[in-house]
C-alpha cells in the first residue's frame, strides 16, 4: 500500500486588521490611565456613540486620520512617561493623571489630553521634553534605507 | 553637544574618545499596547507619524549621500544620525543641512549648550526652576581631516559670538567641498575649550550612547548643571 507523505502543516495566524490594532493601542493606554468611556472618546476625538460602536460592532477598515494622529500623540505621551518614571509602572500613568506638564504646574495633564489636538500636542511636547527626547530616535533605524 | 577629547597631530587633528565614566543607561520598552506582538510596532509607527519633528528629520537625512553612513553600526545610527536630521540653522549651517556638534570637554559642552538654552528660557520666559534633561553621548571622530580654526585671530568674524553671518557661508561652502568638519575654539567657554562640527556621519565612529545624563536648571537668570 502506497504510503502517503504527511507534511506537518502549521496554521497561519490570521493577521489582525491594522485599525483594530490601532484602536487596541489607544484602549491599552486608556486602561492604564483609568479612563471611562466618555474620556476615551474624547481622547481619540470621536463621539462616544462612535467609539461604542467600534468597540462592540467592529472597527472600520481604516481609522480617520485625525483619530490616528491623536492616538500617535497619546502613545508618545505614554512612552515619554514610561521613559521618565519607569516602563509600565503605575507611577507613569499616575503622572499623566495627576501631574502638570511642568513641575510647577498644578493643573494635571490629563484634561489637556482630552481637549484639542493642539493641546494634546503641547502635552506630548512637555512630556517628551521632560523625558529627554522623543520616540523619533527609537524609530529612526527602521525608517532609514539600508545600503 | 557631546563630550569628546581632542588629540592633535601636525596638520591633521584627530579627535578621540574621552571616557566620562558613570553608569551606562539603557532604555527598554515593554509592549504595553496589546497582546499582539505587532501592537508595539503599530504604536511606535503612530507616534512617529504624528511627530512633525521626525518628519523634518527624515527630510534632513535624505540630504545625506550614499556612503555618508560609512561603517556605522545599525544600532548606533539613531544617535549619530539624529543631529544630521536637524536641519535648522546653526553656526556652521545656514539651514537645510544637519550637523553634529561636539566639544572638547563636558565643561565646554555645558557652556555651549547652556548659552542656547538660556537664550531660549529668556525668549520663552520660562518659569524659574525649569529642569532640562540632557543625555550625554560619548563619541569619537576618526582621523578625517578637519578645517582647523584654532589659530584664528580673535577678530575673525567666523568665530563671532554675536553673529553667524560669516560662519554660515563658510560652513556651507566647506560642506559642499566635502570637508569632514571644523574644529574651533569655543566662544561661549571662557577657557576657550575646543568645539568640533562634523558635516557627515562617516566622520564619526565608536559612538557610545548616554553614559550619564546631565540636568540643567533655569533659575531665572542663569542655568546650573548637575548630574
Amino acid at each position: 500500500m502506497a504510503r502517503r507523505a504527511i507534511t506537518p502543516t502549521q496554521s497561519k495566524p490570521v493577521p489582525v486588521p491594522r485599525a483594530v490594532l490601532e484602536l487596541g493601542v489607544a484602549m491599552a493606554v486608556a486602561d492604564r490611565w483609568q479612563l471611562g468611556i466618555a474620556e476615551r472618546a474624547h481622547l481619540i476625538g470621536v463621539p462616544q456613540g462612535t467609539l461604542y460602536r467600534w468597540l462592540n460592532d467592529g472597527t472600520p477598515s481604516a481609522l480617520p486620520a485625525h483619530v490616528r494622529e491623536r492616538i500617535g500623540h497619546v502613545v508618545a505621551i505614554d512612552l515619554a512617561a514610561q521613559a521618565f518614571y519607569g516602563p509600565g509602572t503605575a507611577v507613569a500613568a499616575d503622572a499623566v493623571r495627576r501631574q502638570g506638564t511642568a513641575p510647577n504646574d498644578r493643573d494635571p495633564a490629563l484634561p489637556l489630553c482630552l481637549q484639542s489636538t493642539f493641546a494634546l500636542t503641547e502635552v506630548r511636547r512637555a512630556f517628551e521634553h521632560r523625558a529627554g527626547g522623543s520616540v523619533a530616535s527609537t524609530m529612526l533605524p527602521s525608517l532609514l534605507p539600508t545600503e | 553637544m557631546s563630550a569628546i577629547a581632542v588629540v592633535s597631530q601636525p596638520g591633521k587633528p584627530v579627535v578621540r574618545l574621552q571616557s566620562l565614566g558613570g553608569d551606562q543607561l539603557a532604555r527598554m520598552l515593554a509592549n504595553a499596547y496589546g497582546p499582539d506582538p505587532q501592537s508595539l510596532i503599530v504604536a511606535l509607527e503612530l507616534a512617529a507619524a504624528a511627530d512633525p519633528l521626525l518628519e523634518r528629520s527624515l527630510l534632513g537625512l535624505r540630504t545625506l549621500r550614499r556612503g555618508d553612513l560609512g561603517q556605522i553600526a545599525a544600532n548606533d545610527r539613531p544617535w549619530i544620525l539624529a543631529p544630521f536630521g536637524n536641519t535648522g540653522s546653526s553656526r556652521w549651517s545656514s539651514g537645510g543641512r544637519g550637523c553634529w556638534y561636539g566639544a572638547e570637554t563636558l565643561a565646554t559642552a555645558q557652556c555651549e549648550v547652556g548659552f542656547h538654552l538660556a537664550a531660549r528660557c529668556l525668549i520663552e520666559q520660562l518659569p524659574v526652576h525649569t529642569p532640562f534633561a540632557r543625555m550625554q553621548i560619548d563619541a569619537a571622530l576618526t582621523a578625517w581631516p578637519l578645517d582647523d580654526l584654532r589659530t584664528c585671530e580673535a577678530a575673525d568674524l567666523r568665530l563671532s559670538p554675536r553673529t553667524y553671518i560669516d560662519s554660515q557661508p563658510y560652513g556651507d561652502r566647506r560642506a559642499r567641498q566635502d570637508s569632514a568638519g571644523i574644529i574651533w575654539p569655543s566662544v561661549r567657554d571662557a577657557a576657550r575649550g575646543l568645539c568640533v562640527v562634523a558635516f557627515r556621519p562617516v566622520a564619526l565612529e565608536n559612538v557610545t550612547v548616554a553614559l550619564h545624563s546631565q540636568r540643567a536648571e533655569w533659575d531665572g537668570t542663569q542655568l546650573t548643571w548637575s548630574r
